[in-house]
């Protein structure tokens, strides 16, 4: 599972983020569209652990991912969201 | 002692006085008069006041006084000196014990002067020539029957100039006596002789410089293709991406080093050897010191340019912070000796490449008048102090790297 609560995010004077709130439940495609400059990527980086949000949470089943011990073999174990949620080296 | 004076030979000709801070001249007991042999003196010298010297390493100081009354008093293997400014009040300067000295030794006077050398700038402005120093004994009375005084040049007049001049003369009722050439332990540097086993990796500096690449690029490439964001996806610690990185780097480096050290030292030596240098010996453990202690360095050296590769993300700047660090200094203090003394020796103290100590292996001696400078094998650290110094920067940039990997965006 993953909950994304009251993201805040700014780069420079753009405000990626601001308030983004949603659960992504196990077992269920979950679909994720907006158009460009939305928040997207910014709200996977944040969830992957590699940007650093301003304000507010995400965790993926109840922890933060920077503290995930491993976190391939976590996520592949018992759901499907690691392939949609996967980082394009272009991020 | 009435006096000690000294000169050097001066460019256009002729010599000038001057004063030979190490010049000696006093009584002395010999157990031959081969160079090398066991030997107790009490003596004068040019600046450093009254000393007594055993042996070549033993030094001993005493009264501050350029001229005055010597004596030595032997019982046994044990030797007193005394010194006194007016052969009444007499100051004990020292006892030694020496069980080489035979039960029945040549005694005299003597009188000694060592290489001469000076710099303005580093150590490739360094000029030197042998000086000449001329002691009176004013009042010289012999009691013991049967025997009487003889004049000898010990050593050879390798030297150049140590030849004419030198020898003794009587003075009334003394002698004066003229030396050159010195009583004391054998140096490295400008005023000695032969090079340390340093000089066979005085080429590390390259393999530093291409594993400071290789080892700043082990991270920038990642910043630079985006490939960090995998990585760090991957393996979201970011404190042990980092000590995955320097980990890996750290050993093949130091298997690399440690293979070409352990190929260079001995190799270089006999190169030196085969061509006529003095390669100063040193024990299998010293030798083993310096391989490690240099592919250590190699090591660090690659650890040091990942954290702060990590810090700056940039391969090209890393590479210029890593070789002005390290590289920099140790090309112009050692293999290319080109900067002020006083400075090589700050930079040997405080930038990492003070960790070339550990390739140190001749001793610097206060009471022998020389040239120490790295280039000639003598560190201003001791090697473990030395290499302390490279650890505290690799933790400092490591400690950075961490900082900065944690706290930025990938």
């Amino acid at each position: 599972m993953i909950e994304v609560r009251k993201l805040r995010k700014r780069f420079g004077p753009a405000l990626a983020l601001d308030g983004m709130t949603f659960t992504a439940l196990p077992g269920r495609v979950t679909g994720f569209a907006g158009p460009n400059g939305a928040g997207k990527s910014t709200t996977m980086r944040v969830i992957l652990g590699l940007d650093r949000p301003d304000s507010g949470t995400a965790v993926v089943e109840g922890q933060p991912y920077r503290s995930l011990e491993d976190a391939y073999l976590e996520l592949t174990r018992d759901s499907a969201e690691f392939q949609e949620t996967a980082p394009s080296p272009s991020g | 002692m009435t006096s000690l004076t000294s000169t050097v030979p001066v460019p256009s000709g002729g010599a000038q006085r001057t004063v030979v801070p190490w010049a000696k001249a006093g009584i002395i007991f010999k157990a031959s008069l081969t160079p090398g042999s066991a030997y107790v003196a009490i003596m004068v010298t040019g600046s450093h006041g009254i000393r007594m010297q055993d042996d070549f390493t033993g030094d001993i100081a005493g009264p501050a006084m350029r001229a005055g009354w010597l004596r030595l008093v032997r019982a046994g293997a044990t030797i007193t000196g005394y010194g006194s400014p007016d052969g009444v009040r007499w100051t004990r300067v020292g006892t030694v014990t020496l069980p080489e000295l035979p039960p029945t030794v040549p005694g005299g006077l003597f009188a000694t002067s060592p290489q001469y050398s000076q710099t303005s700038d580093g150590v490739a402005s360094i000029s030197g020539s042998p000086s000449q120093s001329t002691a009176v004994f004013g009042q010289v009375t012999l009691t013991w029957h049967g025997s009487t005084w003889t004049g000898t040049n010990v050593g050879g007049s390798s030297g150049g100039a140590a030849g004419p001049g030198t020898g003794y003369s009587r003075t009334g009722s003394g002698f004066a006596i003229t030396g050159s050439g010195d009583i004391a332990p054998a140096t490295s540097g400008a005023s000695g002789i032969g090079v340390t086993i340093a000089q066979t990796l005085s080429g590390v500096f390259i393999a530093l410089i291409i594993l400071a690449v290789i080892g700043a690029m082990f991270i920038t490439a990642e910043y630079r293709r985006g490939l960090i964001r995998v990585t760090l996806a991957a393996c979201p610690r970011r404190g042990q991406v980092l000590a995955a990185k320097a980990a890996v780097i750290g050993l093949v480096a130091f298997a690399a080093g440690l293979a070409g050290a352990s190929v260079a030292v001995p190799l270089g030596q006999r190169l030196l050897r085969s061509h006529g240098a003095y390669v100063w010996p040193v024990t299998a453990l010293t030798e083993l010191r310096v391989i490690v202690g240099t592919a250590a360095v190699i090591a660090l050296c690659a650890v040091l340019a990942v954290a702060i590769g990590t810090v700056l993300r940039r391969g090209a700047a890393a590479d210029a912070a890593v070789i002005a660090l390290i590289v920099v200094p140790y090309v112009l203090t050692v293999p290319i000796p080109v900067l002020p003394l006083g400075v090589a020796d700050w930079l040997m103290r405080v930038t990492p490449a003070a960790a070339f100590a550990v390739e140190q292996t001749v001793i610097q001696y206060p009471q022998v008048d020389d040239v120490y400078a790295p280039a000639y094998g003598y560190y201003p650290l001791a090697a473990w102090a030395g290499f302390a110094v490279l650890c505290a920067w690799v933790a400092l940039a490591l400690a950075l790297g961490y900082v900065t990997l944690s706290r930025r965006d990938a």
